[in-house]
């Protein structure tokens, strides 16, 4: 039978009825083997003779004095033989669930000594998400901001697990204290004064009633002398941070005590919390936001979502990982002003959120290095349309929006300290209109599996883009130029070919298209299974910018594609350029004819695709571009 | 049950031990070989592995993460690592020991069967691991520890020597906390007799004779020999140091970037900073010259003002004089009536 991982270490000083409760829950709500030893503090109301005598499968030990709670763990954890300890509070009620959460996160986190849940309180609201300590030495509990997986000062041994090799190198509970309170906020300390870290895991939940078991004005007396204790101690560590008392009246020192152990701080804006599945550039988002994250997983990465689009739904996928997830800010002036100075980095995606958002925010961050990163050149596309228009009153809207967009854009390139765009060609354009700001080039990682299927397995065109549910978008575009100037005369040379349309939201004239000869699928949860099976991605895109992520995914699959020169910018397709962009219909089904009826062709396309993908769009060439990035904003290569 | 050792890292030792037993002598060498090893091979992934592991915890092992050996191949365990080092007497560890690749490198510490001795890459005779505990223990704990034994009455008070063996079911770190208070230790466990050396405990045989060790130096000098064997191994076995430093370069190029861009941001942020500053300075400069001017005048109106209560002190003084000479006196009762006369 394997052991247990795991000691519950409690300590009793009267009340036996919540022991008896606490540890009744313990048992129904975990569900791996555990041990249990309670220390009894020398209870005047014999709940230590009571335990010793009824508790079964449980160590308890009596001390012959109160020396409190300290004292009562370190006796406990001297008998436990597991790897794991587990501190909890007789008030404490465990919840469904709760338990392996934090036995997971440490395991993935050798780094970590101690992880707690969030204690809530019995109406379900956050009682305490982890505490700051302020240099006046007192603690508060962190009850505001959003939730999510972070570092934390200090987290109340009410409910806290803890490696117990990492509990005994710091020595324990200091005895210098009085029997309660301080007690494991000097834990905290020496755990990270040798190294270790600990952290709040939001994925665990308890419920704290706090019971206490001294009165009010004993409580108050502890406190007092625990608390010069406890500033004695610590000198140098309090030295730097502002103070607890006054909190509310200094708004923005409540963040940075919050965020004082972060290596850096940087706040992402963008239009919504990314949905890499939905398109519209949401997977490059991402992919920079995973960057930032995994740089350092101490650093603080606030995404901050303009829109609250799905917000709900996709938030706590992100918060799990670290990020803290902000979104239905009405007031972005405001906002930034309660975060006052907060920030190393603010990184700005898209023109319009420079303008409305990250213009605003940084006034109250001047200590800031700001990043203007372009998915794409915005002012393009209605450039292009401006090309393609006929009639006159639209050329002059086309017109003017680009003109609007291009001032956006040089402002935002001006405005920033560092610019990121997605290729060489976007980047001379930046360099030219903005000398001033450092300019990087971070396109998007594909991985390349190490086999893909060949031709033999692969059939039918397959049109891959999100539509956003609205009409006249470039996918919208594209996919009707397809269905109307391409696969009818590529039809007549290949009476069976079929076209399957992939992508999320697709408008009602994307929708209408539906028949026996194409078939629109929709969103998928993962497009790789359809882009591997398909024989020809098909996209004949008048009007974009940047690199389009869709080629880039079709060339990690193996799936030579043909497109525009629009389609194709920035995707280093060298010698495969000849065969993969054609200008107009007609000759987008010369060649979508000739990689259909020509094996060794295509075979070498896909070959050739491939390498371009691991050369240019590796995981390991977009970590390198990166860490440039970073580097430009003075943040280090991350341990 | 916590899982295999898994984590990258440039390379991996594992360190055998008997860490699943209770004594000081199962649980030091094997920690001190581990830390001394990772400050020299740092990034690399260090495994404390026993017959048991994990199977069998004990108080003693302090809740370090010990893996077992039982149950896993010669094969798999070569696999695991780079390197292994064998410090345990155990006969199953010995003899899977024997058992494992030919090519695999292993390192023995102290007394081995002949048959690991010859298969092994090199033999550490010694001295004791436990007199380099520095990277092992913090000495300020040590202290405190003693304080909390003594406050759970666990410990005498008062000054005491150790002449026995300490009680089997005691923490590693608390085992050292003990001997360090300690007025004088007898002993016949060298292990016991090497952490009292580390921790300037007077230490004796009970036949009173003094215990001897070598130079530290040797013991630090075979652990670099150890190191290097991991090395050079890793490169052998087409491991990734020429990657290693080459990523090593890359980063080192980053940090020097970042270092760069910091700089640059301080003086950014030194010369937001000043730019306020300067023009606070300026005003004050102002305020304190326009200060010094209304002080001035006030001076000035000062002076004015005494000057003219001085002269209308004097003129008062003059009519007050006036009006007490005898002309003005004698002729006030004329004056009465001639002014009543008109009325």
């Amino acid at each position: 039978m394997t052991p247990p991982r795991i000691t519950f270490v409690l300590v009793s000083y009267g009340g036996r009825d919540l022991v008896v409760r606490c540890l009744e829950l313990l048992a129904k709500h975990t569900t791996v083997p555990y041990r249990v030893i309670v220390a009894d503090s020398a209870s005047p109301d014999g709940t230590g003779e009571w335990l010793e005598a009824n508790l079964t499968g449980a160590t308890v030990l009596r001390m012959h004095e109160n020396l409190g709670f300290g004292a009562g763990c370190n006796l406990a954890v001297r008998h436990a033989d597991t790897e794991l300890l587990c501190f909890l509070n007789a008030d404490i009620e465990v919840t469904e669930g709760w338990l392996e959460p934090l036995l997971a996160f440490l395991d993935a986190r050798p780094e970590v000594a101690a992880v707690s849940p969030v204690l809530v309180n019995p109406d379900g609201s956050v009682q305490e998400a982890g505490s700051v300590i302020g240099g006046d030495g007192w603690c508060r509990a962190v009850d505001f901001g959003p939730l999510f997986t972070r570092e934390v000062d200090y987290a109340s041994a009410a409910c806290l697990v803890v490696r117990r090799a990492a509990f005994l190198e710091v020595g324990g509970f200091s005895p210098e204290y009085e029997i309660a309170y301080f007690e494991d906020v000097d834990l905290m300390l020496s755990l990270r004064a040798h190294g270790w870290q600990t952290w709040l895991e939001p994925a665990s939940r308890v419920v704290h009633e706090r019971h206490g078991s001294s009165s009010s004005a004993r409580a108050t007396e502890l406190m007092r002398l625990n608390h010069s204790t406890f500033t004695r101690r610590w000198p140098d560590e309090l030295a730097t941070r502002s103070p607890v008392v006054g909190l509310d009246e200094h708004p923005h020192r409540k963040w940075w005590l919050r965020d004082q152990l972060a290596p850096y701080r940087v706040l992402l804006i963008d239009d919504r919390v990314p949905q890499p599945d939905r398109g519209r550039g949401d997977g490059r988002t991402m992919a920079v936001v995973n960057a930032w994250r995994e740089a350092d997983p101490r650093a603080r990465v606030t995404f901050f979502a303009v829109s609250p689009d799905r917000a709900e739904q996709v938030a706590p996928a992100l918060a799990s990982r670290g990020i803290e997830v902000v979104w239905g800010v009405d007031d972005p002036a405001h906002w930034s002003v309660e975060r006052a100075g907060l920030y190393d980095v603010i990184v700005v995606f898209r023109p319009h959120n420079f303008a409305g958002y990250g213009e605003p925010i940084a006034r109250a961050q001047p200590q800031a290095v700001k990043v203007y990163d372009a998915e794409a050149l915005f002012h393009r596309r209605p450039e292009q349309h401006f090309g393609t228009a006929t009639d006159v009153r639209e050329r002059r809207a086309w017109a003017v929006q680009a003109d609007v967009l291009r001032q956006q854009e040089v402002d935002a390139f001006t405005w920033a300290d560092v610019a990121v765009c997605v290729s060489e060609e976007e980047a001379h354009w930046v360099r030219r209109v903005a000398p001033g700001s450092r300019v990087h080039v971070a396109c998007y990682p594909a991985v390349v599996p190490s086999t893909v299927p060949g031709r033999e397995s692969r059939r039918d065109i397959v049109f891959f883009g999100g539509f956003d549910s609205t009409p006249r978008t470039p996918n919208e575009f594209a996919v009707l130029e397809l269905a109307e100037e391409v696969l009818p005369p590529l039809r007549e040379r290949h009476p069976d070919l079929k076209l399957r349309v992939v992508g999320a939201d697709p408008s009602p004239a994307v929708l209408a298209l539906d028949g026996p000869s194409i078939e629109v699928v929709g969103k998928v949860p993962d497009p790789r299974p359809l882009l591997e099976s398909a024989l020809l991605h098909v996209v004949p895109m008048r009007y974009g910018a940047g690199v389009k992520i869709k080629f880039v995914d079709s060339m990690a699959a193996g799936l030579p594609f043909v497109t525009t020169p629009v389609g194709g910018e920035g995707l280093h397709l060298g010698w495969t350029a000849r065969h993969l962009i054609g200008a107009s219909p007609a000759e987008q089904v010369e060649l979508c004819h000739k990689l259909l009826t020509d094996p060794v062709l295509w075979t070498e396309i896909q070959q050739g695709l491939l390498e371009i993908c691991r050369t240019h769009f590796s995981p390991t060439v977009f970590r390198r571009s990166m860490r440039d990035v970073l580097a430009a904003c003075a943040i280090p290569p991350g341990a | 049950m916590p899982g295999r050792s898994t984590q990258s890292g440039v390379g991996a030792v594992a360190i055998w031990t008997s860490a699943d037993q209770p004594d000081l002598g199962d649980q030091l060498p094997g920690r001190v070989i581990q830390q001394e090893l990772l400050a020299r091979l740092p990034g690399w992934r260090m495994s404390l592995f026993a017959t048991e592991g994990w199977r069998r915890p004990a108080v003693a092992d302090g809740g370090v993460v010990i893996e077992p050996l039982r149950d896993r191949t010669p094969e798999e365990l070569a696999a695991a690592a780079t390197l292994t080092v064998v410090c345990t007497a155990d006969p199953y560890a010995l003899d899977l020991a024997a058992r494992l690749d030919a090519t695999h490198p292993v390192v023995a510490f102290g007394p081995v069967p002949a048959n690991l001795a010859t298969r092994a890459a090199f033999v550490v005779p010694g001295p004791n691991p436990g007199l380099l505990l520095d990277r092992v223990i913090d000495r300020e704990t040590l202290p405190v520890r003693v304080a909390q034994l003594r406050q759970l009455s666990e410990m005498p008070v008062r000054d005491y020597e150790v002449t026995a063996e300490l009680p089997e079911n005691l923490v590693f770190e608390d085992r050292l906390a003990m001997l360090s208070a300690a007025r004088r230790v007898v002993t016949e466990d060298e292990h016991v007799a090497a952490a009292c050396a580390w921790l300037g405990v007077a230490c004796r045989r009970p036949d009173g004779s003094a215990f001897e060790f070598a130079p530290v130096s040797v013991l630090k000098a075979q652990l670099d020999r150890i190191a290097e064997l991991a090395e050079h191994t890793l490169a052998e076995q087409g491991g990734d140091l020429t990657t290693r430093m080459s990523v090593l370069a890359e980063e080192n190029h980053a940090l020097r970037q970042a270092h760069w861009q910091l700089r640059q941001r301080m003086l950014v942020e030194r010369q937001r900073l000043a730019e306020p500053l300067g023009q606070a300075w300026q005003e004050r400069d102002d305020a304190n010259a326009e200060a010094a001017r209304v002080s001035a005048e006030n001076v000035e109106l000062t002076r004015r003002n005494e000057e003219l209560a001085a002269r209308l002190a004097h003129v008062e003084q003059e009519l007050v004089n006036w009006q007490n000479t005898k002309l003005v006196r004698w002729t006030r009762p004329l004056r009465d009536v001639y002014g009543k006369a008109r009325g």
